[in-house]
């Protein structure tokens, strides 16, 4: 999953981008400013944006509204130290789906974060199951039929991406928009690499009692398939 | 109790002027009316009396109507006479057509006889109805010239007695119609006025009820009241919105002191508690435990700047600690700052120039004078560019103490210029701390509470040739004491 990150005090951005790498496993992209935020926000596709409403060329609140009026959906949590009522309520009003302010727990902030993601994924368990594969997202763990498997942490955003569509084909595009940060190279051959090293990892046993889950759509992408009832 | 109402008294008075003047009027009418009636009866009575007389015929001394008169009669209708007539003469004893002298010595008795050829005019009530009379003693010449030892001028009384009730009762139409005339002008300007009053002074009813409307949030951001008030009631709206506009902006810079302060104060927690939490996440390497701890030493060391500034500003709240007071030159402490910050000026690559001073003794607190004018030359030092000058200056000048400090740098915005020494007035409003912005945003309003407690003013204008420059005034020595508890 891929968060972008609105703030313009350096070190707190910093801070906010470690822990949604290193304990939720995303990837993060930082702007200082509501300007370039607005504009990353809206021609890069975030699963989340952390917003600070208080920021240099464009405000927080109004970056929000124009992002909502350019028809974007993301979830966004609005992180700042202005936590008077009326304040949430302008926030909420222009269209945030949180609100925490600073100073604030890190381990609120990164629940509420995975919640967000999840929730505009369709999906209200913190444990992403598909068949007996059960993606733990707290505790980022997964495992099949009960053993746990190690994933890298490339393999792991991966999995998580393709749990959050499961049942959806998922273009080659889309990983590498949602698994990459905006400076990264992108090789797109990278995607079935990556596919190839989960599969092993995941689909190795697979026959009748474990069937396949990864699943490759010709032409259009990959899928991560919730097997029929026999 | 009496009511205090505008309307209550506007409309007693225009009342009691209007009955004045009704009763003026009236009267005046009245009597011009009356008056007019009555010599109108009186000629009318005149007129037909002489047209009796002219019926009077003398031939050969023996006087009679050429047409008989008619009857002293009373009407059938029971009601008295409009007309009585008589016509006699003392020299014959009968006229022949003329009425019966009845009733004749009522109306005879209450005049005074008129001399020949005059008449007289008076009333007379006879069974309850008034007349109006005129007793008319004429002389009648004979008809044709003639020889007759026995003919020649006779004289001859007439008498016509006219009922004054139509008069009467056109006199007192008159008066009526005056009387319910000037009832209803009295109720309609009576309830007029009041409608007027409440319509005119509507706008204060509608500013009264707009100002219900007003809440610590919205004070002073709209005006009260129409645009366009009337010119009475503008002076008051305009004062009514002034005073509301400064509210509004003293309970506006209130809150968004306290809003400032605490985001100044919760930032630098956040990184901190960020930076900490962070860093737990997982185990870590030495090098990243003492940069962790490096940075945070350096926040911490900020919110104390912050914490300072805020309880300096709290304590300052316009008083001078009395002990502290003492005579200040300063010009001996612009001097000295000087060259305190003339490493940091060099670090920075701006000249400081030498400070043209002479002396100028203050009564105040040095401590504070030289917080104030350490944070004016820091400023100074520090929005500048480099290659740049500061420049200071101080001397008296009209019987104050009077501070220049001057840059060279990119000057104040205009529409900043009063709004600099606000706390945490920024004209970027996020507060980056950004290359050359370390600042707190108190500083300025530092020094002008500085200024105030010792009595004195700041002020910061742009100069001609590029930068800004502050200037500050205060009290000489022996002029003024600053403002102790």
């Amino acid at each position: 999953m891929r968060v972008l990150i609105v703030e313009d005090e350096p070190r707190l951005a910093r801070n906010i981008a470690r822990m949604l790498r290193e304990d939720a496993g995303y990837a993060v992209d930082v702007s200082g400013d509501g300007e370039d935020g607005l504009h990353m926000a809206i021609t890069n596709p975030y699963d989340l944006i952390v917003l600070d409403l208080l920021l240099p060329k464009l405000d927080g609140l109004t970056l929000l509204q124009r992002l909502r009026a350019d028809g974007k959906q993301t979830p966004v949590l609005i992180l700042t130290s202005l936590g008077q009522t009326q304040d949430v309520v302008a926030g909420l009003n222009a269209g945030s789906d949180d609100y925490l302010t600073k100073p604030f727990e890190a381990a609120e902030f990164l629940a509420r974060a995975k919640a967000l993601v999840r929730r505009s994924y369709g999906t209200g368990d913190s444990t992403l199951r598909v068949a007996d594969l059960a993606i733990d997202t707290k505790a980022r763990q997964v495992t099949r039929s009960k053993h746990r498997l190690t994933l890298t942490p490339m393999e792991y955003r991966l999995l998580e991406y393709l749990a959050m569509r499961k049942n959806q084909v998922v273009s080659k595009t889309d990983i590498l928009e949602h698994l990459y940060e905006f400076n990264w190279e992108r090789f797109s051959n990278v995607v079935e690499v990556y596919i190839s090293s989960l599969r092993r990892k995941i689909d190795a046993d697979a026959s009748g009692k474990t069937p396949k889950l990864i699943v490759t759509v010709r032409g259009m992408g990959y899928m991560l398939q919730e097997p029929e009832e026999k | 109790m009496i009511r205090r109402s505008v309307t209550f008294r506007l409309v007693r008075a225009v009342l009691a002027l209007e009955v004045a003047l009704i009763v003026g009027f009236g009267l005046s009418v009245y009597f011009q009316t009356a008056g007019n009636m009555r010599r109108y009866f009186d000629s009318l009575l005149q007129a037909r009396a002489d047209g009796i007389a002219l019926m009077i015929d003398n031939a050969d001394g023996v006087l009679r109507m050429e047409k008989p008169l008619r009857p002293n009669t009373r009407p059938a209708s029971n009601r008295n006479p409009k007309e009585l007539s008589w016509v006699w003469s003392d020299a014959q004893a009968e006229i022949e057509g003329a009425p019966s002298p009845r009733g004749l010595k009522r109306f005879r008795d209450a005049a005074k006889p008129p001399a020949v050829g005059k008449r007289v005019v008076f009333d007379v009530e006879s069974r309850d109805t008034k007349y109006r009379a005129i007793w008319s003693r004429v002389v009648v010449p004979p008809d044709h010239p003639t020889t007759a030892p026995d003919a020649g001028p006779r004289e001859a009384n007439v008498l016509l007695a006219l009922s004054r009730r139509a008069m009467d009762d056109a006199v007192a139409d008159t008066i009526e119609f005056l009387l319910i005339l000037s009832g209803g002008l009295l109720l309609a300007t009576g309830v007029a006025t009041v409608l007027l009053v409440r319509w005119g002074l509507w706008p204060i009813r509608e500013a009264a009820g707009e100002i219900e409307a007003i809440t610590t949030a919205n004070v002073g951001l709209k005006p009260v009241g129409t645009p366009n008030p009337p010119e009475e009631i503008r002076p008051f709206t305009q004062a009514l919105n002034d005073m509301l506009a400064r509210l509004g902006r003293a309970f506006r810079q209130q809150r968004d002191f306290t809003a400032n302060a605490s985001h100044e104060l919760r930032t630098p927690m956040a990184v901190i508690k960020s930076t900490l939490q962070g860093c737990l996440l997982r185990p870590r390497g030495e090098a990243e435990y003492r940069e962790a701890f490096g940075e945070v030493l350096d926040d911490l060391t900020r919110m104390e700047q912050v914490i300072d500034q805020l309880l300096l500003l709290a304590k300052l709240d316009g008083r001078v600690e009395q002990n502290a007071v003492q005579p200040v030159d300063l010009s001996d402490m612009l001097t000295d700052l000087a060259a305190r910050y003339q490493s940091q000026a060099d670090a920075a690559s701006v000249a400081l120039t030498p400070p043209e001073v002479s002396p100028a003794v203050v009564s105040g607190n040095a401590e504070l004078l030289e917080l104030l004018f350490s944070n004016l030359l820091g400023n100074a030092i520090q929005h500048n560019r480099p290659g740049g000058s500061v420049r200071l200056w101080c001397g008296s000048r009209d019987g104050s103490a009077v501070v220049e400090v001057s840059d060279t740098g990119p000057g104040i915005p205009a529409e900043s210029l009063e709004r600099i020494f606000d706390r945490f007035y920024r004209a970027d409003p996020s507060r980056t701390r950004r290359q050359g912005n370390s600042g707190t945003g108190l500083g300025l309003a530092i020094v002008r509470e500085i200024a105030t407690v010792h009595g004195g003013t700041v002020s910061a204008e742009n100069q001609p040739g590029g930068g800004a420059m502050f200037r500050v005034r205060l009290p000489l020595a022996s002029n003024t004491a600053p403002a102790t508890d």
